[in-house]
């Protein structure tokens, strides 16, 4: 077992662990801070590999703006797209193959749940490798590869370069 | 499909039924009834600051500790037999379990998808920070060693479903270390129980005389190992496969 301190691990469980309790008075910091020790001291980098990317202000402003387009702008349009389609009745589902770009994999994670919270697009599957995205569409318009790429994945994966590559 | 729909309907109908019979109806009779002596003696008592008290400012622990602290103490004896049952009878020897080891190596290991994955990475650490805050603020709010450790359980569990068994042996985490910690658990237990008599020369449990809350806290942070890794035992020691398990008990490992 090796054992590496993770600065990054210990803010994640210290952070959770003051806002679970609800309080942080001194017994409150004192305890969380020993938990946190052990769990980083003990988990590593497993969790977070790169701390340097976890402290970046960069990287947590991006993801701020990409939260704040997300969901107030894309939700709000393909939720109108989808019920449209609800009372139109107009779909055309089927499974589509995405090539993923982004190389870190809480980024692949960041793209694939951005599409399946997405109202119309879901991810079914993803290869061993990582390198393509299985995603059911309710309106196949397309097969180009790159215009698909347009229409589901949209600006998702830009921003998950910016912030975890 | 029909079938299902009227099942749930009819469970809506009988929680509607039973919610107007319970608060407007009155069936039981609960609701309105006056504070009983013997809730309010509770009330009263439950943080006092002499005599036998275990010094909890939370009224549930307090009761729990000053009326029935043998009871929650040998309810932790309970499942410690309950787990070395267990263990017993499903013990393997040093050289079964080298048997074990060759055969599970021999067997494909399938982990569950990168996204799931990520996510249970995620999802594990924070259920470790929010058992723990369950554990250690035992004596002060609702919860307490035993609950905590349940929530680790299933941090556990998770990484069982979405790594593997395997992918926590190989990372060091052996039934050998999990059984260590469950000790080291019941130990400090022990030993705060133990402590007051040998101590400050009072009784078993008698956790009042030790300095401020530490009683407690000791009793929460020694349940909170010894469930934890107690779980983390029975699923280790559960999670060698059947078929693995009865190969080698009956000698039939050929080549």
């Amino acid at each position: 077992m090796r054992l590496r301190f993770s600065p990054a691990t210990f803010f994640i469980v210290l952070a959770t662990y003051l806002f679970y309790t609800g309080s942080a008075t001194e017994y409150d910091v004192v305890t969380g801070s020993i938990v946190a020790l052990v769990v980083s001291f003990l988990v590593g980098h497993w969790l977070v590999k790169n701390d340097l990317k976890f402290f970046s202000p960069k990287r947590w402003l991006y993801a701020v703006i990409y939260f704040l387009r997300y969901f107030f702008i894309e939700e709000t349009k393909t939720h109108i797209d989808v019920a449209k389609r609800v009372f139109t009745l107009k779909a055309n589902p089927g499974i589509v193959r995405i090539p993923l770009e982004v190389e870190n994999d809480y980024g692949k994670v960041l793209v694939a749940n951005s599409i399946t919270n997405t109202p119309g697009t879901v991810v079914v599957d993803i290869s061993d490798d990582g390198k393509w995205l299985y995603v059911h569409w309710i309106d196949v318009s397309t097969l180009d590869e790159k215009e698909v790429k347009e229409n589901v994945v949209a600006y998702f994966e830009d921003y998950a370069k910016k912030i975890f590559d | 499909m029909k079938r299902d729909v009227i099942v749930a309907v009819s469970f809506l109908l009988a929680f509607l039924f039973m919610a107007y019979a319970l608060v407007y109806a009155n069936v039981l009779g609960l609701g309105g009834a006056e504070l009983r002596p013997l809730g309010e003696f509770y009330l009263s008592h439950s943080f006092a600051h002499e005599g036998l008290t275990s010094h909890s400012p939370e009224v549930v622990t307090a009761i729990v500790w000053n009326y029935r602290g043998f009871d929650t103490l040998f309810e932790t004896f309970v499942f410690f037999l309950a787990i070395m049952g267990a263990f017993s009878v499903l013990r393997l020897t040093d050289e079964q379990e080298k048997l074990v080891k060759e055969l599970e190596a021999r067997e494909p290991h399938r982990q569950m998808d990168l996204i799931v994955r990520a996510i249970t990475k995620l999802v594990v650490i924070m259920i470790v920070a929010i058992s723990a805050s369950i554990a250690l603020h035992g004596h002060l709010t609702p919860g307490g060693g035993f609950q905590g450790g349940s929530a680790m359980a299933v941090a556990s569990l998770l990484l069982f479903a979405a790594f593997s068994k395997f992918t926590l042996e190989r990372k060091g985490l052996t039934v050998k270390h999990t059984v260590s910690a469950y000790a080291l658990g019941l130990a400090l237990i022990l030993a705060t129980v133990l402590a007051p008599v040998f101590l400050y020369g009072g009784k078993v449990l008698e956790i009042n005389l030790l300095p401020g809350e530490m009683g407690l806290f000791n009793l929460d942070v020694g349940e909170y190992l010894a469930v934890t890794f107690g779980f983390l035992t029975v699923f280790l020691v559960l999670g060698v496969s059947e078929w693995i398990f009865k190969t080698v008990l009956r000698g039939e490992v050929n080549d």
